[in-house]
Parts: C-alpha cells; structure tokens; sequence
C-alpha cells in the first residue's frame, strides 16, 4: 500500500528510495556557496517534509514506528538543528560537514525497508513523544559534533561554547524522551526499566553526555579537551542506536 | 569529617563516579548478550529478587557494582544539591537559579523509584482461559472474553480482554487493551497476548511497583528542571 493505493514491493522499495534520495540529493547541493546553496538546502528540508506526510499517509500514523522512518526523522532533526544554528547562531562553514552527515544519515535510512503494520502497543502518545524527542537530541548531538569538529580545525573561540550550548539542548531533549519512554513502557507493559544491551547503551550514553556537560559547565573542563568530549559523546550515540543489535546482539525482548 | 565533605561535593568524584559507572555499564552491556540464557528472566522478577536466586556474583557483579556505584552517585548529588541550594536560596528568580538542583533532585527520586521497585515490587505474568478464575497476588481474576480486532492482512490490529478482578470483597470489571492497563488499587492490570484458537485465552500481567510514583515524580523533577535551565541560561539569548 502506498497512500491507500494498493501497489507491490517492489514498486514501494523504489518510491521508498527516490523519496529519500531526491531531498538528500538537494541537502547535499546545499554545500553551493550564497544564497544559491541555502535556497537548495530548504528545498530539500520542503521535500523531507513532503516525503515524511506520504509516510504517514501510507502508515496511517506519524511516521515514527519503525527505524526506516526514525533514521529518516533523524536527518530531518539535523537538519533543522543545522539550520538553527547556522543561520541563528552564525556558525560558518557548518554545512561542510553538517550537509553531508544530513545526507548520509537520510541515504541510511533506504538500507531499512519500510515496514506498514504498527504494534498496537506503540499506539500511545507518550510512546511517540518518546521517538520524537528521541530523534531530535539526535539532531542537536550531531551537530553539536559537527561544531566541535569545526572548532578543532579552526580553533575559532566562539565555536566550542556552541557546541556545550546544542550538546546541552540535546541531553535535556534526552532526558525529556526518556522519561516519555518510561511512562509509555510503564503504560504498555507494567515495568519502566528492561535489563538489555538496548537499554544499558542508551543510559550509558545519557551518562557520558552527562559527565561531559557537568565538567564542561564548571569550567573544570573547556577547549580542545571539552570539544573532543562532545564528539566522542556523538561516538557512543551513533553506537547506542546503530551498534547495539548489529555489533553488540541485541536479544529480542519479551515483555 | 571536612576532608569527607569536600571529597563528596568535589566535581572530581562526581566526574570519577561517572567514569567508572560508563566503564561497568560498557561491561554489563558486553556480558549481558553473552550470557542470555542466564539473564533471561531478569526482566520478569524484582531485581533484588532475581540478584538473590541468581546466586553468587560471578555473572552478576557488573550489577552489583552498578548498585553500588549509583548509590555513592546518590550520595555525591545530594551533598551538591544542598550546598547549591544553601548557596543560591536567597537570590530572585530562584526555581530558575536552582534548575540544576532540581535536575539533581529528580535523579534521586527516580534512584529511589528504581530501589523501591527492584526491592518491592510484584510482577505476576497468567495466562487464563474464558471463564476461567485465578488467584493471583492481591486478589482474583476472572476472563469474561476477548475481542480481536484485525487489519485487512488479517494480522492482529488491536484486541481487548474484559475481566472480572476481585481482591476478596468486592468485584469490578476491567476492560484492558495494549498499553491501556487498568489500575485497581495498588495493582495495575496489563493485557501481554491473547488468542482466540483453540481456546480463547489472555496473558495478563498483574503488577505492583511501589517505586513507580518516584520514579515519575523524579521524570517530572528532571524534565522541569531541565527546561528551566535551558530558559534561564539560553532563553534570553
């Protein structure tokens, strides 16, 4: 099915691909200098924002259930969070390397195939409040390296207190989808903790971010060492979502 | 005493704990995949409880090392939390000054959730026919029916089983449906499965988790706390 319409898999696994590709494809040609390649990038952004709403008029729900889409919404975060904070905040040059981690992260999310059917155990809002907030601290972490990265390159001063500045937004951001998270499994399933690799990898990394931030806002820790943190923390992010169930097996739960 | 003090509200311990808390979690989360077929009913069992059966620590010492850790955590936080708050009680627009504080707090309180649970609470999983009567912890159960709802794949959309749940003196009708439980009094009622061939049965979980409420209340805690501090330090920017 593909907007009620019903059509075969194949036919969905190449709308599926061009629906991705055509907006990574313009967020990529966002890296043309001036006016032309910003007119590019929110081409782009319009273009996710019209395949997201195909999604979740093929799923009947928002398109968050599955990780096709939440990769999808990952790169969509990002890219607002890049936008933000270089049209914002002024940080140059973000787009060499915020762009192509926008476009990699949505070329990903063709490697999934999208699945239509959703649980009835994720019907709940607080469970999409949960991948929503979720997805979005994603956005904020990776840019938040992405700026650090610049910083350890340009060495420009301003940089390293921005990247402390969309770090922070994103372990807040966290922990708001955590304690979503808790409130939906409680609702679902009686219980707000589960004992798996899925779940140890997303406390540690809370807690890495949470080191990083405590010794980055008493200024114990700041420059190249803070910075540095702040990309490693982005590390044990991607590693929490992509590592746990391929590198590290993750168990199939029962609740 | 003052050396303990100091050591206590010192950033360095904290950033130590934490440090040392990562390293464990890194372990546990390579150990636990490793050894599945011993966790395998962790999830299903209070944790205290589970740690008791499970035996000797030889698996089991990430966790224990874990606890133990959280809880020197614990200590560290609420030594920084009082001094701050010492500190800050007399300056205007205190929630915002003491959002960091509050964070702090809805840590603690979502600490004591998770010992209140893994040292309290209850989980019964039952698989009960139609008609059929089980006892289980806190009262009864009794299966009325169930309904399958399905897509046009013919997989399962939605279901609902309707029970009777008694605690001895009085009866009341609980209609569940996934992740729509039923609450009765301090236990809460949650539809797992169900199945309508050959027989038409239900797996219910009943439940009683003491440590919930903090738990919540530290989500709401930290979540508040949280937005404060994003408001106070960036939000007139």
């Amino acid at each position: 099915m593909f907007c009620g319409v019903p059509i075969g898999e194949e036919t969905q696994a190449v709308i599926t691909i061009f629906l991705a590709l055509i907006p990574a494809t313009f967020y990529a040609l966002g890296l043309m200098e001036g006016k032309t390649g910003y007119r590019l990038f929110l081409t782009g952004l319009i273009l996710h924002i019209a395949s997201m709403v195909l999604r979740g008029m093929t799923v009947g729900s928002v398109p968050l259930t599955e990780k096709h889409d939440n990769i999808s919404f990952m790169a969509f975060a990002t890219a607002l969070c890049y936008w933000y904070f270089s049209k914002r905040k002024g940080v140059k040059d973000l787009g060499l390397l915020a762009l192509p981690l926008i476009s990699i992260t949505l070329i990903v999310s063709v490697a999934f195939s999208p699945l239509n059917t959703i649980s009835p155990f994720q019907r709940s809002p607080w469970f999409y409040l949960h991948i929503f907030l979720y997805f979005v601290s994603y956005g904020f972490f990776g840019i938040a390296a992405a700026i650090g990265l610049l910083y350890l390159f340009t060495k420009k001063g301003d940089y390293e207190p921005l990247q402390y500045q969309a770090a922070i937004h994103g372990w807040i951001v966290l922990s708001l989808s955590l304690v979503a998270g808790s409130i939906w499994f409680f609702t679902a399933y009686g219980t707000y903790w589960l004992w798996t690799s899925k779940e140890l990898w997303t406390t540690l990394m809370w807690f890495f971010y949470g080191a990083y931030l405590h010794a980055r806002y008493v200024k114990g820790l700041s420059g190249r060492g803070a910075a540095i943190l702040g990309i490693a923390g982005f590390a044990v992010a991607l590693f929490a979502y992509f590592g746990v169930g391929t590198i590290i097996p993750a168990p199939p739960t029962q609740f | 005493m003052k050396a303990l003090i100091q050591f206590l509200l010192s950033l360095k311990t904290a950033f130590w704990l934490f440090t040392i808390f990562i390293v464990i979690m890194f372990v546990g989360s390579l150990s636990l995949p490793g050894n599945l077929a011993f966790f395998s009913g962790i999830d299903e069992t209070p944790l205290f409880k589970w740690l008791k059966a499970a035996g000797s620590p030889g698996t089991t010492w990430w966790i224990y090392a874990l606890i133990i850790m959280l809880a020197l955590l614990a200590v560290s936080t609420v030594f920084c939390t009082f001094e701050a708050v010492l500190k800050r009680i007399a300056k205007r627009q205190l929630f915002l000054k003491l959002s960091p504080q509050v964070m702090h707090m809805g840590v603690l309180f979502i600490m004591l959730g998770h010992l209140l649970t893994a040292s309290l609470g209850i989980k019964t999983d039952v698989l009960i026919k139609r008609g059929e009567e089980k006892a289980v912890t806190g009262g009864s159960i009794t299966l009325q029916d169930v309904k399958v709802w399905k897509d046009q794949n013919g997989y399962d959309q939605d279901w609902e089983a309707k029970l009777l749940w008694s605690d001895g003196k009085a009866a009341q009708e609980a209609d569940l449906r996934p992740a729509r439980p039923r609450y009765v009094g301090a236990y809460g009622l949650y539809i797992k499965a169900v199945s309508t061939e050959p027989d038409v049965t239900a797996l219910v979980r009943v439940c009683r988790d003491p440590g919930a409420l903090w738990a919540l209340l530290g989500g709401l805690l930290l979540s508040a706390g949280g937005m404060g501090f994003i408001y106070g330090r960036f939000g007139t920017e």
